[in-house]
């Protein structure tokens, strides 16, 4: 991402009014926070403990907001804790594995193995996508941000998005089998 | 045929034309133009189909995945946990008590809320007074109780000999903790007074009769974390001690007469 890409949206944002995030209702983001960490990661594991720590992250102090909404803030803090997270993991101790016993433990949560296999299909074509398609297609389409909003929660320009939004669903299609536009 | 909007790059605005009607985000009057082309033009319905399909898949992870029952735990706890410690910023370790500053000490913490980490090191100190075997046929051991809550006589079914008790005050907090041995295994069974204490940030999350339990291994010891009537029961055991013992330990429920 370029210095010209991030100025237009940031100056933008800064002449609004700043507003504090409610906690209490950071958790109505938690099923599309999820969907988006794990189409960012690839992993379901990755995905919940990047949800947990973007969460960490955002609760730690009070935060304050100028023209964002909640949920673009959230997936902008979310990648930003991915990109961390990736450049840490080569230099962080790992935690202690656990025992291989506990596998066995049902999670009666879990969905059927039809839709399992369907969505780990889709999130993995998802996660195959370059960088910027992939927070395109993710901002907008799995979270649910409109192109303006994605604009603001990925720091680039509205057409841009566009742009990138489109290659990443034509790549996506192609993945997910189908006929190729080129 | 021109289209509307500006032309970011060569083609880009046909594009964003379609990328838009494929997610029903174009308005009228675009749709209304862009459809009008696609009529004709084999090649843009086949795009146009090809950005359907693909939002079509993405949106539909909404339907498939919605987040686990453990990453919703982690979040209600967390929050919880910040809400508590919001009037309380600044004031550091002002209020621990002296019998406490071991434990945030040993741990490194620089702030007065009591971790799950912090409360499982209670596991290596030692008992202060004794307890009592309880009857034939008992469940629970008696006289020693935590907010109401009884602890659990584990003998008969699981070998763990309850060896005596401590209670200790942490971060304004009361926690009385029970501890077991079977052979040179130790464990330490501790239940603490107040809202419920976040789990650990690896923790892995089973149900077990329907009973969420936060499982992690911190500092090389298994810990086992989950709430009996609104109070956080945490179970740690000596490195060494398997961590699915402590699993099954916490699920047992002395045949429906432990209250959970």
């Amino acid at each position: 991402m370029t210095a010209t890409e991030h100025a237009l949206p940031r100056t933008a944002s800064l002449s609004a009014p700043a507003r504090r995030l409610d906690p209490n209702h950071l958790g109505d983001h938690i099923d599309r926070l999820y969907r988006a960490a794990w189409a960012l990661c690839g992993s379901r594991e990755d995905a919940e403990d990047l949800v947990q720590e973007t969460y960490a992250r955002v609760l730690q102090k009070p935060r304050m907001l100028r023209s964002e909404e909640d949920l673009g803030y959230l997936l902008r803090v979310l990648r930003n804790t991915h990109f961390s997270r990736l450049r840490a993991a080569a230099r962080r101790p790992r935690a202690d594995p656990l025992p291989d016993e506990l596998d066995r433990i049902e999670d009666r949560n879990i969905r059927g193995p039809e839709a399992a296999l369907h969505s780990q299909e889709i999130y993995a074509s998802i996660a195959e996508l370059p960088d910027s398609f992939r927070e395109a297609l993710v901002a907008i389409d799995v979270v649910g941000l409109s192109y303006r909003e994605a604009a603001r929660a990925l720091r680039v320009r509205e057409a841009t998005i566009t742009t990138r939004l489109y290659r990443a669903r034509q790549r996506l299609a192609l993945a997910l089998g189908g006929e190729s536009t080129g | 045929m021109r289209f509307a909007g500006r032309q970011p790059r060569g083609g880009a605005s046909i594009e964003h034309e379609l990328a838009r009607l494929a997610d029903g985000s174009l308005d009228a009057a675009g749709r209304e133009r862009v459809e009008r082309l696609i009529a004709g033009s084999p090649e843009l319905q086949a795009r146009l189909r090809e950005q359907r399909r693909a939002v079509a898949a993405a949106r539909s992870l909404a339907e498939l995945e919605r987040a686990p029952i453990g990453l919703r735990v982690h979040y209600k706890a967390l929050a919880a946990r910040q809400r508590r410690r919001m009037p309380a910023f600044g004031l550091g370790l002002a209020g621990a008590t002296g019998a406490v500053v071991w434990t945030l000490a040993a741990l490194g913490g620089g702030q007065a809320t009591l971790t799950v980490a912090q409360a499982a090191t209670i596991a290596i100190r030692p008992a202060t007074t004794t307890v009592a075997e309880p009857a034939d046929d008992q469940v629970t051991l008696p006289g020693v109780r935590a907010g109401g809550l009884q602890f659990p006589y584990w003998e008969d079914h699981f070998g763990w000999h309850a060896t005596g008790m401590r209670t200790d005050r942490v971060d304004g907090r009361h926690l009385t903790t029970v501890f077991y041995r079977r052979g040179a295994q130790r464990i330490a069974y501790t239940i603490v007074a107040g809202d419920e204490l976040p789990p650990a940030m690896a923790a892995r999350i089973t149900v077990n009769a329907g009973t969420l339990l936060a499982s992690s291994m911190t500092g090389g010891r298994p810990v086992v974390t989950w709430l009996r009537r609104g109070q956080t029961c945490v179970l740690s055991g000596a490195r060494g001690v398997p961590l699915a013992a402590l699993v099954k330990l916490a699920g047992w429920r002395g045949g429906g007469r432990i209250p959970y």
